[in-house]
């Protein structure tokens, strides 16, 4: 078989393609061979009080309604653009970690879908969501669930609050005051992946909560059978 | 989109129960030179079994149910593409070279009675849930009881993982080995940038 493309001959090293003032503000070790690394100790809690299997239900319901995910990544060639689904972000803080895994590299709008759900489309469940986070700013916070449907990647990046950019208008991100926190709404099951820096996830429970601090490479993959599903609060902290 | 009965019954009638907790442990760490691996990809590319998850006529009743199922979910060559070399004979015993008698002893298998495969799996691509059905190995040395290990080429990088049963495998050092059990269910992914590079090695206990 040949590829349309070469395979990079030396290793890829994914800390030049995020931006410099994430390096800056959140130094990281950046060696995926560290073994006394702490980055599992992001884990928050696990939310005990909220309904996590009535919201799991509804958001696989809305996705079934449609049955079309909203949501994939691309490489146009022709434009020479990084593409969010219908979207050109070309001008956006993840264009460089979008370049390493899309253009010349194997993923593609075939592995790499998910459905969103976010902010007011949660209807009746925005706002009891939304007070989970009292300690972001009610008018520039964001909520988005991602339902991951089996054989689909969300490739390893450091946050860059790209999304939370386009919908608030800002010019330019400030990651000194930006947060994102991510809960799984379902147990953990067959082929569903998460590594979070050097910290490969297992055995998740719904509702555990994850302080995605800023800088951290992470990821996800679904080679099971049952869709993966996690839910993102991003916003400025007060 | 997420119509998985098929699928659920298909574990459900093999009792797959991940409450229950399987020990698996790392069996060894193999002394190989990654780049060696990597090396004879470059040079055998052309060579390459290249294949995706879907039914073919080989496969036994098993491997191909399980494929139906997959592609039922979504499964497709978009997401599950893979590059091996050992099935060619030539390829097989210059790879039985690369890993050594050394190393096939370490592991307590019989080299005339062993399949080495290198699997290459790009970015993007993943292993759905499966277990094997060493039909590969078996065309070449009949029903006979085998053992089937996971051998990492390279050092561990970001997005590459595995899963077998309710563990997590990921971390690896070049060389680290592992026993995937008869029957027991795994999957494997490339969330990362870079590719991923396994050895699967089957064999006769000596």
């Amino acid at each position: 078989m040949k590829l349309n493309h070469k395979i990079a001959e030396e290793r890829l090293d994914p800390k030049n393609a995020v931006p410099k003032e994430i390096l800056e503000q959140y130094p990281w070790h950046w060696d995926p061979m560290k073994q006394d690394h702490e980055d599992d100790s992001c884990f928050m809690h696990n939310i005990k009080d909220f309904d996590w299997k009535a919201l799991g239900d509804w958001a696989i319901k809305k996705c079934n309604e449609h049955l079309t995910p909203q949501k994939y990544w691309w490489y146009d060639y022709d434009n020479d653009a990084v593409m969010h689904a219908n979207d050109n972000v070309n001008s956006m803080p993840i264009k460089e970690q979008a370049l390493l895994a899309l253009k010349n590299n194997t993923h593609t709008k075939h592995n790499r879908q998910y459905f969103k759900i976010a902010n007011k489309e949660f209807g009746e469940w925005y706002e009891p969501l939304k007070k989970m986070f009292p300690n972001l700013k009610e008018d520039k916070m964001g909520i988005s669930l991602f339902v991951q449907p089996p054989g689909h990647t969300i490739w390893s990046h450091t946050d860059t609050y790209s999304s939370f950019i386009r919908r608030t208008g800002d010019s330019k991100a400030d990651y000194t005051v930006l947060r994102r926190y991510m809960a799984f709404v379902r147990d953990w099951d067959f082929g569903h992946f998460f590594h979070y820096g050097n910290h490969c996830f297992n055995q998740w429970k719904a509702g555990d909560l994850w302080d995605l601090k800023p800088g951290i490479y992470h990821g996800s993959a679904n080679a099971g059978i049952n869709p993966k599903i996690t839910i993102h609060w991003s916003g400025e902290l007060l | 989109m997420f119509d998985n009965q098929y699928f659920i019954k298909y574990l459900a009638d093999r009792k797959v129960d991940l409450s229950k907790h399987l020990e698996i442990s790392k069996f060894c760490r193999l002394e190989i030179d990654p780049k060696e691996f990597e090396d004879f990809v470059k040079v055998h590319r052309q060579d390459a079994t290249v294949k995706s998850w879907h039914p073919r006529p080989f496969l036994s009743d098993m491997g191909n149910e399980q494929a139906i199922n997959a592609n039922w979910i979504g499964y497709n060559e978009g997401n599950t593409k893979e590059s091996n070399w050992g099935i060619n004979e030539i390829h097989n015993t210059i790879l039985k070279g690369m890993v050594g008698n050394k190393n096939l002893k370490k592991l307590g298998i019989d080299p005339d009675k062993t399949l080495i495969r290198l699997l290459e799996y790009l970015p993007g691509h993943c292993l759905p849930l499966h277990c094997d059905g060493l039909e590969g190995f078996k065309k070449l040395h009949g029903e006979v009881d085998a053992v089937r290990f996971f051998v990492a080429v390279s050092d561990w990088d970001w997005g590459h993982v595995l899963q077998v049963h309710d563990n997590m495998i990921s971390n690896w050092k070049s060389g680290d080995t592992y026993v995937i059990p008869p029957k027991i269910f795994h999957a494997s992914a490339n969330f990362g940038i870079a590719p991923k590079y396994t050895l699967t090695i089957t064999g006769v206990k000596t």
